[in-house]
């Protein structure tokens, strides 16, 4: 056991702001920093689907109603598919490309895995934007002897990763940025050799506002070596200081303030199941990687939970199954999360063929932080429905939950369907939703309809349902209410397709 | 009960019935509702939209000369949810309906309506059945609501029982029953009708889907249970509601007894003289257009024309319309506004003698009938084009001089199309926003029609599935049915009294304009006035262009004054040269000119009529040249055939002929003829041209016309289909389309300078217009901020005997007018010396100034582009300093745009260039591809091969030319007519669509003067013009 720390610094729950501390002044005694910019230009396409890269693939998105191209595989560009045109031009082009959804959520979440996992290489790492890193690799330099040396392994460790990248580096952030923008993979280490080897960037790759760029081409500038020529006051003046300043960064004239990864107090990483997993056993096998990667953060980042949260998606993206995992006291004991995980999925039935898995906390701890007594967790604020004097109820209805599991203890409910098969639903948090109760129903209905066999005398009816007739569980029948012989009251029905008769339910 | 059993059915009046003219809730066609209840033996059926009149002269028209009462009514729902019917009694019945409608219509929003209980306190409720219609649910049933109906209309008050085999109908039944007894209100059965049989409850439920934003599997209890909100067998309607109940309805429509036909239209009393009927004030402003017309006297045709439609016009009591659009014709004159009427109006005398149409009738043939008839009993159609800029002058005097309480536009009908059918329903379906927009956008023009299985494959769907055939099912179903109104072009109603009494009004899109609830052919089928006020860009054009020369030719000149008959404008036409000339202009014309020749008005009128799906689908243009190019005739097989083919060689291509071989052939009546006539243009989408083929082919032998002629000209009507031209029309249009040939032909630069200044109109874009004009010698001026205004002008040098053309400011892309003429207002006193002092006198923004750089209007006072802008830039408004602003004078190093940097600022800010031609900028490129100039393809023989590479202008794929499409390239020497075969298309289709310059390998064909570039392959060249941005006009 570790010993308990007195001071508890504060958890990095946001992205820290870091100002270099020293101005760049005297260029003969070097910059004091060196920029490591690492783009990554396929990474939407990279984490689409494994064979996306290697085929005519896009990733679309729906921009103002319209299903757009958000980035492209190269075969994918080599048939005049590019970024902007609509999905319909894209596949007139290519019929047999294959269009992914733009997921722009997934790839900031690969983004940070990448910020974190680059933190290996530097403590100064910035997610400068969607698809780029920066990591001040001067400190850094001495351990790893040589510019050289950190580039092959990044280079190396991301492709075995399947990234593809771009990496230049400079002593202003923008600057080597800016070189990866233009597919330039430059090493400088003198700020007087900017001016020469940004010179002939033309101003179309400069990262400002299309607005900017189009006046800039007005007055028939093309490259930075133009605007170089122009006079800075009089540039601030049509441009704005923004602008001059933006040029003073990429020749570090000027000190520029880059953000400070720090990684989040929330962890989230998924896989994907192409061919879709359909058994507990594949499943907990693929949890357990997950889990390996995230107690692997966890011991990086020193850090510890007790709730996970695991999201089955099947074939729709909306149709999930969730799981919630509350562990008694926040542990990163890979054998103890191994041992709860395999008692939870030896019991779970799946619902349908998995599709993508996804594992979500957000409520990450410091690995030493206090115990919770067994009592104290059994009830979470979240999860508790009922208040006032239901409480006790909800309580035991919790306990019960947590002990044999949420698909056992279930309610009923009703659902707005004119199907009576399909009126009502269990739940595990059944309300007490009965506006739409019907006395004339039966409470119980037989789990299939049967054929009627018996004689039967008609009391009420018909009631004519008609409708779902877009789906497989359409219905055509006419609802009475009947007496057998024995007395007993039956709900039957005719149905009106096949015609025949049908006993539903009984009533009480 | 067993007395029931024996009992015939009780007959059936069903008084609550909605059409899908209460948009996106009624499933059937008000026709489809009347035609149904009269196979089902109903004694009547009321068509009672929500809040709307708009489907009944439909169901009116279907329920005329049947066995069925049609009730004319309206559902309403008021703010407090208070559900009722309310049907017209007679016609002050129908009136207050009308009018509680327009209320209802005119305080809301467009679309919507709102009504109040306080609003029917007005009501006479003599002359009104109400029904009120009880809450679905039963535990809210308030009687209240009926109380207080009860007492707006205490005589003819009744409660709607509507059952629909739901699981209360006999609990609802029974507390209606007591609410009866306790109110002394009688009840009625009542049918609660959406559609007009059960197999349209999908499409309601997709309808209910599309209204409410949901799709049908999440409509939940939004949507009925089952279909019985169907016409019920009468059979099926007794066993559900007691006996007693039916009856009721019967004794209800027996109330009820208004038809439309009462609807008796009067016309507007302020437009004849106190001292004068209608009539003889006619007759006298035919007389004094008649001394005007011939002041050497009028011929003995002439004059008897004029009685017989005087005599017509008396007898079917029109002569108020006539003076109605006289007078608005009258109006536009007092204003200088060029008018001119068309259409079939042209083949009126009187038209012509009142100076509302300009076709001189001894100059055609007319058909009076064409224009009126007897049989018809339908008001006469008189369209009249205004001047596109100044036809709100007009409307706004009718509003002024009749009142908006007496006026209102027509509606026009949205219905579904399939681009719009298939993503309402696939998005009711539950497909997704992308697929259905897959769906929708591959219906455009380039794939036309229906979908195939492998086309559906293509885009990603599988042509089995089920969720496919339900969307293709409904979408065939939705085709045609009401989406929401809207306001007619030009289609005005005018009356003597209150128009909301007559017809309901609700508000239009447009603010401060109205539209009545029925469109123009329901206001034909009803037999109300309506007065076409429409909008021409071309008489805008010509008016322009007159008064352009006016500034420089010794005498004025004015529309009348257009000399007549000009051989050197016939020349000029015969060699296609017809560029901004109105009709004969397109791609398709200019083909058929160097054919046909014209060489006199009447060839023009056939010119235009010629070239028309019609035509070229019954095969008529080829029989006509041929006989035109050898001096030929077809048989006549009579003397009277051959009066009326005679004009057209014996091929019947207007109309109006066909018209006339029916009366002279077939012995068709006038007004026979004119059903003909409609039919012809119905049969494609709805049939009925048989019994007009038995009449004829019987009428033809009757008169001894063999079979094998009698069977030729009924295969001629039906070719002639939907497309059929009229030759009034032509005429009209023949005028106009001569006039401006006049103009192009001895004012190019005043015809060009009009035409630029009355975009967008036309075939063809300002820089094809420059382009011809400077090919006709004109000199055109760049746009400078010291010589140009807001319009192009003509800069004339009196002294040398010069006429330039200055192109405008409107050219300008993002350039205010306001902003434009306060330039040219301030720069009087002197001229600009700099950008700054542009930028202080006129106090233009930024972005005015950046607009003109890129336009390239500071060059006078910049030198270049790029220092435009960067003067434009640095450039500081008066108020952001103290002191007067000091003129920039940094010599700043900036490189001077290369030409094609030029051209492209041109093309992309201004929309045409003065610089070189782009194509002649990669001339050197294409020479060494072996292209030549399209000039060049002239001097290749015919059926030789030739290359030829330019800009892609335009693209057409006519519905005639069966996948035909047909490419017009531009080059710095011309254009070139490139004509690809469906093969090659369908090949090299994105090469073909995509490319902006194209370059075309294939076989040149020559035809009486007419040259075609027939294509065999295809080469994008796009990448040659770097950013350069030309926008093909691609039509249908």
């Amino acid at each position: 056991m570790a010993k308990p720390r007195l001071v508890q610094a504060p958890l990095p729950l946001e992205y820290t702001e870091q100002t270099p501390t020293r101005r760049v002044a005297n260029h003969k005694a070097g910059p004091s920093h060196l920029w490591l910019a690492i783009q990554f230009p396929n990474i939407a396409i990279e984490i689409s689907h494994p064979q996306a890269k290697t085929s005519a693939s896009v990733t679309a998105q729906t921009v103002k109603g319209r299903l757009v191209v958000c980035s492209t595989s190269a075969l994918a560009e080599e048939t005049g598919i590019h970024i902007g045109m609509a999905v319909n031009a894209a596949y007139a082009l290519c019929p047999g490309v294959h269009v992914f959804e733009h997921d722009e959520k997934r790839v900031a979440n690969t983004m940070t895995e990448l910020a974190a996992w680059a933190m290996q290489y530097t403590s100064y790492v910035s997610l400068y934007n969607s698809n780029t890193l920066l990591l001040e690799i001067r400190g850094s330099l001495k351990l790893f002897g040589q510019l050289e040396n950190i580039k092959t392994s990044i280079k190396s460790q991301l492709q075995l990763q399947g990234h593809d990248t771009i990496l230049s580096c400079t002593p202003s952030p923008s600057a080597s940025y800016l070189l990866t923008c233009f597919g330039a993979e430059a090493d400088i280490f003198d700020t007087d050799q900017l001016r020469s080897a940004l010179g002939d960037i033309p101003i179309a790759v400069l990262d400002v506002n299309q607005k900017t760029k189009k006046r800039l081409a007005n007055i028939g500038t093309q490259t930075l070596r133009d605007l170089w020529r122009l006079p800075k006051p009089e540039l601030r003046k049509r441009f704005g200081n923004d602008f001059v300043l933006y040029l003073d960064h990429l020749t570090a004239d000027s000190p520029e303030v880059q953000k400070k990864f720090a990684p989040k107090a929330t962890f989230t990483a998924d896989s994907v199941f192409y061919w879709g997993i359909e058994d507990c056993e594949s499943l907990l096998l693929e949890v357990k990687k997950l889990v390996l990667k995230f107690i692997d953060y966890l011991r990086k980042t020193d850090l510890c939970t007790s709730s996970y949260r695991f999201n089955l998606y099947h074939f729709a993206e909306k149709d999930l199954t969730g799981i919630d995992i509350n562990l008694r006291k926040a542990d990163r004991d890979v054998d103890y999360i191994f041992s709860v995980l395999e008692k939870y999925f030896d019991k779970l039935q799946l619902k349908g063929k998995i599709y993508r898995l996804e594992l979500c906390v957000d409520k990450l701890e410091y690995f030493h932080t206090k115990s919770e007594t067994m009592l104290e967790n059994t009830f979470h604020e979240e999860t508790a429905i009922y208040s006032g004097q239901n409480k006790a109820l909800s309580e035991l209805i919790d306990q019960l939950q947590n002990r044999l599991g949420s698909a056992h203890i279930t309610g009923i409910g009703l659902v707005n369907d004119y199907r009576p098969e399909h009126a009502y639903q269990f739940s595990s948090s059944a309300t007490n939703e009965l506006s739409h109760y019907r006395p004339d129903r039966p409470l119980a209905l037989l789990p299939e309809a049967s054929s009627l066999n018996v004689d039967v005398s008609l009391i009420s009816g018909p009631e004519r349902l008609q409708t779902a007739w877009w789906s497989e569980n359409k219905i055509n029948r006419d609802y009475y209410i009947a007496k057998d012989k024995a007395g007993r009251r039956l709900w039957i029905y005719h149905d009106l397709s096949k015609r025949q008769w049908f006993i539903h339910g009984l009533f009480a | 009960m067993a007395s029931s059993h024996n009992a015939p059915t009780p007959d059936y009046a069903e008084l609550h019935c909605i059409s899908n003219f209460s948009f996106l809730r009624g499933a059937s066609h008000p026709e489809e509702l009347v035609t149904r209840a009269i196979e089902l033996g109903y004694q009547a059926i009321a068509i009672t939209d929500e809040c709307s009149l708009s489907g009944v002269v439909r169901a009116h028209m279907a329920a005329k000369g049947q066995a069925i009462k049609l009730i004319i009514g309206s559902e309403f729902i008021l703010e407090d949810n208070t559900h009722f019917v309310l049907l017209a009694r007679d016609r002050k019945g129908y009136g207050q309906i009308s009018k509680l409608i327009t209320q209802a219509r005119r305080v809301a929003e467009k679309g919507s309506y709102l009504l109040k209980r306080a609003d029917l306190t007005e009501l006479n409720p003599e002359h009104c059945v109400a029904l009120w219609i009880p809450p679905a649910d039963l535990h809210t049933i308030d009687s209240e609501a009926l109380v207080w109906l009860n007492q707006v209309f205490p005589k003819y008050l009744w409660i709607a029982a509507e059952l629909f085999l739901t699981h209360n109908d006999k609990q609802r039944l029974k507390q209606l029953k007591e609410l009866s007894s306790q109110t002394h209100i009688a009840l009625c059965a009542a049918g609660g009708v959406h559609m007009h049989c059960k197999e349209r409850k999908p499409l309601h439920d997709i309808l209910t889907g599309i209204r409410l934003g949901k799709a049908v599997s999440e409509l939940a209890f939004d949507t009925f249970p089952n279909s019985e909100h169907y016409l019920r067998p009468k059979a099926k309607l007794a066993k559900i509601y007691p006996r007693k109940l039916l009856q009721e309805t019967t004794k209800i429509s027996q109330l009820c007894d208004f038809s439309l036909s009462e609807l008796r239209y009067e016309y507007p009393s302020e437009i004849v003289p106190p001292t004068h009927s209608a009539q003889s004030w006619l007759t006298h402003l035919v007389a004094e257009g008649t001394q005007r017309r011939w002041p050497q006297g009028v011929s003995k045709k002439v004059s008897d024309l004029i009685q017989h439609e005087l005599r017509l016009v008396e007898e079917l009591s029109y002569a108020p319309y006539f003076l109605t659009v006289y007078d608005i014709v009258q109006f536009a004159r007092s204003q200088n506004i060029l008018c001119q009427g068309r259409g079939s109006a042209a083949n009126s005398v009187i038209c012509f003698c009142l100076g509302i149409t300009e076709v001189d009738p001894e100059r055609m043939n007319l058909l009076f009938e064409r224009f009126i008839s007897k049989e018809r009993d339908e008001p006469p159609d008189i369209d009249v084009d205004f001047e596109h800029e100044r036809r709100e002058e007009v409307i706004q005097y009718i509003y002024k001089k009749y009142g908006r309480d007496r006026t209102a536009l027509a509606a026009t009908v949205i219905t579904y199309r399939t681009k719009s059918a298939l993503r309402d329903v696939g998005k009711a379906l539950g497909m997704s926003l992308d697929q259905v927009d897959r769906l929708a956008k591959s219906v455009n023009w380039w794939q036309q029609g229906q979908f195939d299985e492998d086309e559906l494959r293509g885009l990603g769907f599988n042509p089995h599935s089920p969720v496919l055939k339900m969307l293709l099912a409904a979408v065939s179903e939705i085709l045609g049915f009401p989406r929401h109104l809207s306001q007619h072009v030009g289609g005005f109603i005018i009356s003597e009294g209150l128009l909301s009494e007559l017809v309901p009004i609700e508000n239009a899109a447009m603010p401060e304009r109205t539209v009545i609830q029925w469109e123009k052919d329901d206001l034909e089928a009803i037999g109300l006035l309506k007065v076409d006020v429409l909008a021409l860009g071309m008489l805008t054009a010509i008016r322009k262009a007159l008064s352009y020369i006016n500034d420089y030719a010794p005498k004025p000149i004015a529309f009348k004054d257009i000399p007549a008959e000009d051989p050197g404008v016939y020349e000029m036409i015969q060699r296609a040269d017809t560029v901004g000339v109105f009709q004969i202009e397109s791609r398709a014309q200019m083909s058929m000119l160097p054919r046909l020749k014209p060489a006199n008005y009447y060839d023009l009128v056939i010119e235009i009529a010629i070239v028309r799906p019609g035509p070229i689908q019954g095969d008529m243009v080829h029989p006509y040249l041929n006989h035109r190019r050898n001096g030929t005739e077809e048989n006549y097989p009579s003397e009277a055939v051959k009066k009326v083919l005679q004009r057209t060689l014996g091929i019947p291509i207007f109309q109006e002929q066909v018209m006339q071989l029916a009366i002279v052939a077939a012995s068709f009546t006038p007004g026979e003829a004119d059903q003909l006539r409609r039919a012809m243009a119905a049969w494609k989408r709805k049939g009925g041209l048989e019994k007009f083929e038995d009449k004829l082919l019987r009428g033809m032998q009757e008169n001894g016309y063999d079979q094998a002629f009698a069977q030729r000209i009924f295969s001629q009507i039906k070719g002639f289909g939907d497309y059929g031209f009229p030759e009034s029309h032509s005429a009209s249009f023949a005028l106009l389309a001569y006039a401006s040939s006049w103009l192009k032909c001895y004012h190019p630069a005043a015809f060009t300078c009009a035409l630029l200044n009355s975009q967008p109109m036309g075939f063809y874009g300002a820089s094809q217009l420059v382009i011809d004009a400077k090919a006709h010698g004109v000199t055109v001026l760049p746009i400078d901020v010291n010589k140009s205004f807001y319009d192009c002008v003509l800069e004339i040098d009196r002294r040398k005997k010069k006429i330039a053309l200055r192109l405008g400011f409107r050219l300008v892309k993002n350039l205010s007018e306001n902003s434009a003429k306060a330039i040219s207002e301030t720069r009087k006193q002197t001229p600009f010396s700099s950008v700054q002092e542009l930028m202080d006198r006129v106090g233009l923004n930024k972005a005015d100034l950046e607009s003109l750089a890129a336009a390239d209007a500071l060059e006078s006072l910049s030198g270049n582009r790029h220092r435009a802008h960067w003067q434009a830039q640095g450039a500081e408004p008066v108020s952001s300093t103290l002191l007067k602003t000091e003129e920039d004078k940094t010599n700043v190093m900036l490189r001077t745009p290369s030409e094609i940097e030029d051209i492209e600022n041109d093309y992309d800010n201004v929309g045409l260039t003065l610089r070189r031609h782009p194509v002649a900028l990669l001339r050197d490129y294409l020479y060494g591809r072996h292209a030549f100039q399209t000039r060049q393809l002239h001097d290749i023989p015919n059926g030789g091969l030739a290359k030829v590479a330019g800009l892609v202008i335009g693209r057409q794929r006519p519905g005639t030319a069966s996948g035909v499409i047909f490419v017009t390239l531009e080059d710095e020497s011309g254009q070139a007519n490139v004509v690809v075969w469906p093969k090659i298309a369908e090949e090299q289709s994105k090469v073909l669509l995509q490319s902006q310059l194209l370059m075309v390998s294939g076989v040149v064909q020559k035809d009486e003067g007419v040259l075609h570039l027939i294509a065999r392959k295809l080469e994008d060249l796009s990448f040659c013009l770097g950013e350069l941005k030309i926008k093909s006009r691609d039509f249908h």
